[in-house]
């Protein structure tokens, strides 16, 4: 309500009033103020989401707030004016930290306090902190501050202590602690190289397989750029390759190449690297992350791999050789008996009418077209059984060979005996070159006689106009010390055309039909080579001449 | 002069008999007396004891080395020469028949010039 009279009063009047009665009222209102400081204080500790208590210099509690009950479930009214404040931490007697403080025995608190230093809140104040086993029902872990209250003087009066739960905070901490020791073995445990780098390429972080590897300590590729720790020093194109890769990754790009690292040792090894850039939440690249693969066992396994499938390869061509080879021997076998079964069949009938041709012979008149006739057919009859009889030759089944000790020089003289007499008008010369002290071969002396005498025709017949054969004989060794006999019987005839080449071991191939050839020589010369566990190999050049190269092991 | 060679051919091909009979003949110097029985071969082999026997080896009736084993184990026979004459020309039976006899062969068809060779090497030795 407002009073009209005093409205009106002059501002001066009022001055002079409010002069007059001011000084009492001044003290009253000094009185006053104090109380509700006070007052406002006792609220805000009594408020205080913080559990504040305080003890006299007596150790008597004198403030035990609010949140203090919540804290330790002891009420102020129980507390207030004795000294049992301890009783709501601990079981037996002991000094809280105000106690410490007040007793000024600082030496005490290491004692009585694990974990403690100067508090970062309160001015002269001491923090220490613990966990406390069922406060209230829970086992809490307290940060405590405490900071002593002076009165007039130098002489603590009180000390406060401000108690925090901060068992959150510190179970948060003990889990990232765990993470991070996993994730540090983790990250040295791997058998990958793995480090981590500044976006500049400094390195800052690498495990310990990494240093292992070039048998390096942490301090001595720290602070490093990356491409000149050892890793990378042995090759100046691979520094440089890194350099490029670094600025790459730090502009956002995954990079990824093949490296060597040289070991401790100095052995080589194949690395697969990667650098991939890292970014926080605000896509910024913060990290770059170099890791590495060590595949050299890889490529080794990928190289044998290899090897191992051209070596299946080359089985399976091998194989096949052999099936073809099977096939052809299960052919020739059928032939064989086949062949043997039409001879007997068709040479009866040859040798009756070769009998009454030679009949007809005798009775035509002489010099006739009669006579030329009969003449022919008796030179048919002759072919035909001379194709019987190379066929049966090829197609019979291996007679058993007759083994004996057989001096080679002599062996190729006495075929060259067969052959030459029918040829030495033909301006051929032959040259012998035989290694001296060549031991003697165990073969059959016929059978082996026959290839030769096939393969010394062949070369007389390609030399019509004349040439020069060398017959050659030594002993060879193979790769695995396996000795064989190997002869070379070379002319210097007109040659085998390319595409003759393929052809010349079939049966019935032959470019001499106008002379007689079956074209079973060869057939029957490898045969029978093939049964002394021998080879026969023909080299030709159109033109210039042929080469035989027989080998037979010696055993 | 001396007289002719007279030869024993036993053979189941009758027309292979009728020729070498003749061409042997032609020559003057051969008598032959051919059979296609193998039987009958070996009645006339005791009968009229030729020089030598050209003696065929498959012949339906009686295989050709049955007839020689005949002829060798009769004292009238054994000591007349025997040819196999044969169309069969592997080398196991060539061997069965070189055993039982003079380990002589001819192969068939053979000429008559080689024939006649091959039996005069025979008897001359």
């Amino acid at each position: 309500m407002i009073n009209n009279k005093k409205a009106r009063k002059p501002a001066a009047q009022v001055k002079a009033l409010r002069k007059k009665t001011d000084r009492p009222k001044r003290n009253k209102l000094k009185m006053t103020g104090l109380a509700e400081k006070a007052r406002i204080m006792d609220a805000i500790i009594q408020n205080s989401a913080v559990a504040i208590f305080v003890i006299n210099a007596q150790h008597k509690v004198i403030y035990w707030n609010t949140a203090c009950e919540d804290l330790t479930g002891l009420k102020a009214q129980e507390l207030l004016g004795t000294s049992n404040h301890w009783k709501a931490f601990y079981d037996t007697y002991r000094p809280c930290l105000a106690d410490i403080i007040i007793d000024n025995k600082f030496d005490a608190i290491a004692k009585f306090y694990k974990n403690y230093k100067k508090s970062d809140f309160m001015r002269q104040g001491i923090h220490a902190e613990g966990w406390y086993l069922q406060l209230n029902g829970k086992d809490r872990y307290l940060a405590l501050d405490a900071a002593p209250i002076y009165g007039n003087g130098e002489r603590i009066t009180a000390v406060v202590e401000t108690l925090q739960d901060i068992s959150g905070f510190k179970l948060a901490e003990k889990k990232l602690q765990e993470n991070e020791q996993k994730m540090r073995a983790v990250f040295d445990q791997t058998f990958q190289f793995i480090g981590l780098t500044t976006p500049e390429g400094i390195l800052i972080q690498v495990n310990r397989a990494a240093l292992e590897l070039i048998g390096s300590q942490a301090a001595e590729v720290l602070g490093k750029p990356f491409w000149e720790a050892p890793w990378w020093t042995h090759s100046p194109e691979l520094q440089e390759k890194l350099r490029q890769a670094v600025k790459k990754a730090a502009g956002g790009k995954f990079v990824r190449f093949e490296a060597t690292h040289l070991d401790k040792e100095g052995a080589v090894h194949n690395i697969d690297f990667s650098l991939k850039p890292v970014k926080d939440k605000d896509n910024k690249i913060i990290f770059l992350l170099p890791e590495g693969r060590d595949i050299t066992e890889f490529l080794q396994a990928e190289r044998l791999l290899k090897e191992s499938e051209q070596d299946l390869q080359k089985c399976y061509i091998e194989f096949k050789q052999t099936q073809a080879e099977l096939l052809q021997a299960e052919k020739m076998a059928a032939l064989g008996k086949l062949a043997s079964n039409l001879a007997h069949e068709i040479k009866n009938p040859l040798a009756i009418t070769l009998q009454g041709l030679e009949y007809l012979k005798s009775i035509a008149p002489q010099d006739t077209a009669y006579s030329a006739t009969i003449e022919s057919l008796i030179n048919s009859n002759l072919r035909a059984d001379k194709i019987l009889k190379d066929l049966l030759n090829f197609a019979r089944p291996a007679a058993p060979l007759m083994l004996e000790e057989v001096d080679i020089p002599s062996l190729i003289n006495n075929s060259l005996f067969f052959v030459d007499p029918q040829n030495n008008l033909n301006n051929v010369t032959i040259t012998r070159q035989f290694a001296p002290g060549l031991a003697k071969v165990k073969l059959d002396y016929n059978q082996i006689q026959q290839v030769l005498i096939n393969i010394f025709i062949n070369a007389f017949d390609a030399m019509p106009q004349g040439g020069k054969i060398t017959v050659t004989a030594g002993q060879v060794e193979d790769t695995l010390n396996r000795k064989s006999l190997q002869i070379v019987i070379s002319d210097t005839g007109c040659g085998i055309k390319e595409d003759d080449m393929a052809r010349i071991f079939g049966p019935f191939f032959s470019t001499k039909r106008e002379q007689g050839g079956t074209g079973l020589g060869l057939a029957i010369s490898r045969s029978i080579l093939e049964s002394h566990k021998g080879t026969l190999e023909i080299k030709s050049k159109y033109g210039e001449g042929t080469s035989a190269v027989i080998n037979l092991p010696i055993v | 002069m001396p007289g002719k060679i007279k030869v024993l051919l036993i053979d189941d091909e009758k027309e292979f008999n009728h020729f070498v009979k003749l061409n042997l003949e032609n020559t003057g110097e051969f008598e032959v007396l051919a059979t296609e029985d193998p039987l009958a071969g070996i009645d006339l082999a005791r009968k009229y004891h030729p020089d030598l026997i050209l003696l065929d080896i498959y012949m339906p009736q009686l295989d050709g080395t049955a007839v020689a084993e005949n002829l060798l184990a009769d004292d009238l026979t054994s000591n007349i020469p025997i040819v196999f004459l044969t169309a069969l020309v592997k080398q196991d039976e060539l061997r069965k028949g070189s055993t039982i006899a003079g380990r002589h062969y001819i192969a068939k068809p053979v000429t008559t010039g080689d024939l006649i060779n091959q039996v005069k090497a025979i008897l001359k030795r």
